[in-house]
């Protein structure tokens, strides 16, 4: 047995456990969000191994993928190991974290009342209005970086903030995470209760169907156009979430059955709108016409879609990146530092040409060393042990705008933010997760609470009835 | 989620306080299977950067770009490994060359430390060799340009010759360049310096991360059983059996058995107390804690596993569990035994592990 079996036999066996650990903080949280995030967790620290190590069975370790050819090879070796041991700390101190810090949902039998009255008073159509100025907005914008792009591909032009084009940059990053963020909390609560629907004349629920459709689906095209699959994933993760949480779960056993099937068909799609986004970005696409096509040829071979999940650098980027921090000899550690994403690439000598990611625990060695590993377990636990504790209820106006994004955008949200990046990213969860969402929700729920109550139904019967019979024993 | 009150989580913290030593056990094995099997010593990979620069033997002309791509492929071929011999038995090479073609990374693998230092050395001397080759090639024609030159402008050099003065700066010249281009060609190739790419220990990080694992995995499965309600563990273990309010009474080291004798003689109203254990009978210093406070006619009876609820009763039947032995499908088949048309039943009475010492 050669050491990568023996690290292969070590991080199949943690993953296992882990799966346990994530049943349990299921089991008190009750919250999909937690547990999506804590399997992302895993996805962009440890699953990166189990396409690393069986590749170093061979040829004596010295076979390379593309990320390590162009950044440093991995090698099994005492800092590989450490490395892994280093990731499963974080994921178990986490982990654990969240058991210790979360408020047990059995103690607030009261909640899903609480969401389900939000949902009744939640001003959809102010929403979809304030939305649709803000997509205005961006799509102008988004125009502006397509003409001043320059030959560079559409994908390329549109990573980093530098250039003649920088600021309209960064207002349309701004203006993408509140549009895309809040429309994903709309449409979680939009789908996740037939009640809050059912208070609407048909015409205006009609209308808000079609609203919601199109805002998505520009939404999808725009971020399809500029290769980025951070924010359809955060979308779709929370609108699965909030579907999970408020629609799922506090079904029946009969009514599971056919939504899970039809869940699992969506989640499908939307997998492959991910991989057709990954096959057509970068390169020479520089005009929307070539992304278009790009885009139409990726949707016709299904099997290359597939290939460009299952092979997709992403979980190896982050994966490697502690590896890569550990292994250097020239590491000086700067508690301060203010970009992990440049000290990184500094460190390693990245070629300027290439995206990479650097993980949350190797921004975090970069400061600290190897204490890093349980501070970085420790504060992103305590991230998620509080955003489950504000998300837990939605009771009273302001405490309720910003629960609702809080209780489904982290699902994606946070191991896309704070993940990929160092301890700077915690800012941008509060902003982008929360405070900017939250304030567009609050403007809808401020207007829900002032608006009469459809005439043709009674607000009582609209927003106390239960969507589902048997909630409570789910809940309790 | 547990329908009872207590948590999914005290259930799992009591199955590990119960059985720690499962999980302490996994960890010891783990880290004894890293270091058993990962304990030998470590396979090494060595590194040596190789300078391949654009080679400049003519000092006007055009520099001239090794065949770096050739250079590699026959390094990597068989016939280079047969010749190098032992010194690269067993070891795998990657040759990677820099973007410009200036230097060739020669990275070799093997089984210990010196046989991978050993044959990556071997590796870079033979494409330094390669390059030295080249280099000595192209100067070695280059002189015999410069020799059939030196041979012309021998006898022209006189003041009486025509061009004689340029004729003899240009001779100079070239008897300057055949002296550095026999110095090129006579070069050998520079010892390689190599250096560890791998860690050399891994012994402890292996250890620990198996330890952590089958630890965190053990840890997990008896969490797991403990949430499993086929013992009675819990008092709504009980209320989950026989109904909300049946527990009547309970008999723990905390509590001592205050109110079981009251309980028994208010029952006693209704006809003599008959106690069934539910699964075998209590030790003898317990069945004084149960029965001893009492001071109206009470009788423990025969667990009801072996009576099978057949003894003839005269009045109201407790039931007694003992926490954390006792079966749920017991307790259920005895509270349906005394339930049925009205029967005796009245209640159960709790004893924990730790009553024994209740006096």
């Amino acid at each position: 047995m050669i050491l990568a079996d023996v690290l292969m036999v070590g991080t199949v066996a943690f993953l296992l456990a882990y799966v346990l650990l994530c049943s349990a903080v299921f089991r008190v949280t009750r919250s999909p969000a937690m547990v999506i995030v804590l399997a992302l967790g895993a996805y962009w620290s440890l699953v990166g191994a189990l396409s690393i190590l069986p590749s170093k069975r061979v040829a004596g370790g010295t076979t390379f993928t593309y990320m390590e050819d162009r950044l440093y090879p991995i090698l099994v070796d005492g800092d590989y190991a450490l490395t892994l041991l280093s990731y499963a700390g974080f994921l178990t101190i986490a982990a654990l974290t969240v058991l210790l810090l979360a408020k047990p949902a059995g103690r607030d039998p009261e909640a899903l009342g609480t969401w389900q009255r939000l949902s009744g008073r939640f001003a959809h159509p102010v929403l979809v209005a304030i939305l649709s100025v803000f997509t205005a907005l961006k799509v102008l914008i988004v125009g502006i970086l397509v003409a001043g792009s320059g030959g560079a591909s559409l994908y390329t032009a549109t990573r980093t903030v530098q250039g003649s084009l920088g600021g309209e940059l960064r207002i349309y990053q701004y203006l993408n995470v509140t549009t895309s963020y809040s429309l994903a909390a709309g449409l979680a609560l939009w789908l996740g209760f037939v009640a809050g629907r059912q208070r609407y004349r048909p015409t205006a629920r009609r209308f808000l169907w079609l609203a919601y459709a199109a805002l998505f689906l520009e939404v999808m095209a725009e971020n399809a156009l500029l290769g980025n699959r951070a924010v359809p994933l955060v979308i779709m993760g929370a609108v699965g979430t909030g579907w999970l949480r408020w629609r799922y779960l506090p079904s029946t056993r009969v009514e599971r059955r056919p939504q899970a099937a039809r869940f699992l068909l969506l989640a499908l799609l939307g997998l492959l709108a991910l991989g057709a986004i990954g096959n057509s970005r970068g390169g020479d696409l520089s005009s929307p016409g070539a992304v278009v096509q790009a885009l139409e040829t990726s949707v016709t071979q299904p099997r290359a879609i597939v290939e460009q999940v299952a092979g997709s650098s992403e979980k190896i980027a982050s994966h490697m990146s502690l590896y890569g921090v550990i292994r250097s000899q020239d590491l000086v550690r700067d508690p301060f530092a203010a970009n992990s994403y440049q000290a990184y690439a500094t460190l390693v000598d990245a070629p300027a040409d290439q995206v990479f990611t650097v993980h949350y625990v190797a921004a975090w060695w970069m400061r600290l060393g190897p204490l890093g590993v349980p501070v970085a377990g420790l504060s992103f636990g305590l991230v998620l042990a509080v955003l489950q504790r504000l998300a837990l209820a939605a009771r009273g106006l302001v405490r309720s705008a910003f629960a609702l994004p809080a209780a489904v955008l982290p699902a994606a949200g946070l191991p896309v933010i704070v993940l990929r990046s160092g301890p700077e990213s915690l800012r941008a969860v509060v902003v982008e997760l929360v405070l900017l969402p939250g304030l567009v929700c609050l403007a809808a729920c401020w207007a829900g609470s002032r608006s009469p109550a459809p005439p043709d139904t009674d607000p009582l019967d609209a927003t106390l009835e239960p969507p589902h019979t048997g909630h409570q024993e789910h809940y309790v | 989620m547990s329908p009872h009150a207590t948590t999914d989580i005290t259930r799992g913290l009591d199955a590990l306080r119960r059985r720690w030593w499962v999980p302490v056990a996994a960890a010891i094995v783990g880290g004894a299977l890293a270091l058993a099997t990962a304990g030998g010593e470590d396979s090494a990979t060595f590194e040596s950067v190789v300078a391949t620069p654009l080679v400049q033997v003519n000092a006007t002309g055009p520099s001239t770009v090794p065949p770096v791509e050739s250079m590699v492929s026959q390094l990597q071929s068989e016939a280079t490994a047969k010749s190098l011999g032992d010194a690269v038995e067993g070891a795998a090479l990657v040759a990677t060359m820099a973007v410009d073609k200036t230097s060739v990374s020669v990275r070799a693998t093997a089984p210990t430390i010196d046989a991978a230092r050993e044959s990556t050395q071997a590796f870079a001397a033979e494409l330094s060799e390669l390059y030295q080759s080249f280099v000595a090639e192209l100067a070695d024609r280059r002189l015999a340009s410069v020799d059939a030159g030196i041979a012309a402008l021998d006898g022209s050099t006189g003041a009486g010759q025509p061009n004689g003065p340029e004729n003899a700066s240009t001779l100079a010249e070239l008897r300057v360049e055949r002296e550095s281009l026999t110095e090129i060609a006579g070069k050998t190739a520079p010892t390689p310096e190599v250096r560890q790419l791998s860690s050399s220990s891994n012994r402890g990080a292996t250890a620990a991360l198996l330890a952590l694992a089958f630890g965190l995995l053990a840890a997990g499965v008896v969490a797991m059983s403990g949430l499993s309600t086929r013992r009675l563990r819990y008092r709504d273990d009980i209320d989950g059996v026989t109904g909300a309010g049946t527990l009547i009474s309970e008999i723990s080291r905390a509590h001592g058995n205050w109110g079981v004798g009251q309980v028994i003689d208010r029952l006693s109203a209704r006809g003599p107390v008959t106690l069934i254990p539910v699964g075998a009978r209590p030790a003898d210093d317990l069945r004084e804690s149960i029965v001893g406070e009492a001071t109206s006619e009470v009788e423990l009876g025969e667990p009801f596993a072996r009576s099978a609820g057949s003894a003839a009763l005269r009045g109201p039947v407790v039931l007694v569990v003992r926490l954390g032995q006792d079966k749920r499908s017991d307790l259920d088949l005895a509270h349906r035994a005394f339930s049925v048309a009205d029967g005796p039943f009245a209640g159960v009475i709790a004893v924990t592990r730790d009553a024994t010492k209740v006096r």
